[in-house]
């Protein structure tokens, strides 16, 4: 196994760049966190119109998300990448159907997450924040959605984890991903299969469970920060208490 | 002042509120008991528009609270509101709380916001819990923070649904002595509460609520003395 990764480990890292594209671990990574970062923010955005008590917006979106739900994953990236050409004449490349389609299919299921969390905000909280007089935008920005993001974090961080998995479909329509660089690794030696696929399930391993280990770290601080003590007040406190 | 005018509210088919008519003076303390289910907080609640009424009409200083010109988050921001529960939202800490409304309703700049947020939690006592986490306080702590919360944005009306019943026995006395203070320095108030002996020590008026229905409105000492009839009477007696 040490051979195998002594011989290939830049192949398994970047795939064949700066000659070819980049690919390997590398890519894995790009895909699954700009994937990550455009359907947090979309499916915040899906999840505000379930919860939004206008049906016109709510049904939409109910239908959407039904949807892309009830397709497995890997027909989503075959629509998207047999879909899109056919529909809008521009062909995608392996690597934009796998970021396309994550974000697409990924959306819908954090936006459920996302809709859990807001739910489940006590009632009272609404009250006292419509009470003081909050518009809709302040109440759902400052007093929503913080305390949703929070309580819905290990929902979030298995979520996440699972995107990282997803991208090993990416090898299917050839999204030089770290499933394709291991791929190509198993057809130049033939005779070690084993080997090479127990160093891929390491290295999704290790990455899943960094990006766990570093949502955690961010869930702890978090909590930190909210049970920060009297005793460090700060110099706020002392200029007006003066 | 508060004037309530023919006000009727119901649940689906539930009637809550059966033609509520009554004024509050300005700086007057009305106090709100009558028994369980009586709709004494559905009553309150209509006041700053928590609960849509289908009937009737809200007045505060002669001006309708439904009035089209009159948004609903402006009436808001004047007429505070301290809820059971205490209501603090449970990211911020004791100054955030209470700076919160300051800056977002009254676009006053954060660092003047969180000064007049303070200067608020000192006046209650609460300076030194100014950077605790509402879970680090104790009930009575958190309800004074509720109340300073509404009071920084000075209201021309508090609103109190039952500010004390959420609390342990010890932690009664502080919130009930802040509410007095605030009753000797005449701000309007009307507060739902079960505690007689509170309202006894602060209400002006007491109104007594029964099945939806206003049936006892009378000054404070002629209720406490027995004379504002035999259903206050026999109120009184049950306590």
């Amino acid at each position: 196994m040490m051979e195998i990764i002594d011989k290939y480990w830049l192949l398994l890292l970047i795939g064949q760049y700066p000659n070819g594209p980049l690919g390997g671990l590398a890519m894995t990574i790009i895909i699954a966190f700009g994937a990550l970062a455009a359907s947090l923010p979309l499916a915040t955005l899906l999840a505000l119109a379930r919860t939004s008590g206008i049906p016109w917006l709510e049904r939409p979106v109910l239908w959407l998300v039904t949807f892309v739900r009830g397709l497995p994953f890997l027909m989503f990236v075959f629509w998207v990448y047999f879909g899109v050409p056919a529909l809008f004449g521009i062909s995608l490349d392996g690597v934009t159907t796998m970021v396309v389609a994550l974000i697409i299919y990924e959306s819908a299921y954090i936006s459920e997450i996302v809709r859990a969390g807001i739910e489940a905000i006590p009632r009272g909280q609404i009250e006292a924040a419509n009470s003081l007089g909050l518009k809709y935008g302040v109440r759902t920005f400052c007093i929503v959605l913080p305390q949703a993001l929070f309580n819905m974090m290990p929902s979030l961080i298995t979520q996440f984890a699972s995107i990282v998995k997803e991208t090993s479909i990416g090898y299917i329509i050839s999204a030089q991903e770290l499933t394709f660089a291991a791929t190509q690794v198993n057809n130049l030696e033939v005779t070690k299969p084993l080997e090479i696929f127990a160093i891929l399930a390491i290295a999704y391993y290790l990455l899943c469970g960094g990006v766990v280990l570093v949502a955690r770290m961010l869930e702890r601080r978090v909590l930190r920060r909210r049970r920060q003590a009297a005793q460090t007040a700060r110099p706020l406190t002392r200029a007006v208490a003066a | 002042m508060i004037r309530f005018c023919e006000v009727s509210k119901s649940y689906g088919s539930l009637p809550a509120l059966r033609s509520v008519s009554g004024a509050v003076a300005a700086g007057q303390v009305v106090v709100v008991c009558g028994p369980s289910g009586a709709s004494k907080s559905t009553l309150i609640r209509t006041v700053n528009r928590l609960e849509p009424i289908q009937s009737g009409r809200i007045l505060i200083d002669g001006r309708d609270i439904h009035e089209r010109s009159w948004s609903v988050n402006d009436l808001r921001s004047k007429v505070g509101f301290v809820f059971q529960s205490f209501g603090l939202f449970q990211h911020l800490d004791a100054l955030a709380n209470v700076a919160l409304a300051l800056v977002h309703v009254r676009r006053m700049p954060r660092r003047e916001a969180e000064a007049a947020a303070m200067s608020q939690l000192e006046r209650l006592g609460l300076a030194d819990k100014a950077h605790h986490m509402p879970s680090q306080l104790s009930g009575g702590q958190q309800q004074r923070v509720a109340i300073a919360r509404a009071l920084v944005m000075k209201p021309t009306v508090l609103l109190l649904d039952e500010p004390t019943s959420a609390l342990d026995p010890e932690m009664v006395g502080e919130v009930l002595h802040t509410i007095e203070q605030l009753a000797g320095a005449g701000l309007t108030m009307m507060c739902v509460t079960h505690e007689m002996g509170f309202a006894r020590r602060v209400a002006d008026r007491i109104w007594l609520m029964e099945a939806g229905e206003l049936k006892v409105d009378a000054d404070a000492a002629s209720f406490f003395a027995g004379e504002a009839g035999p259903r206050a009477r026999e109120f009184l007696n049950n306590q």
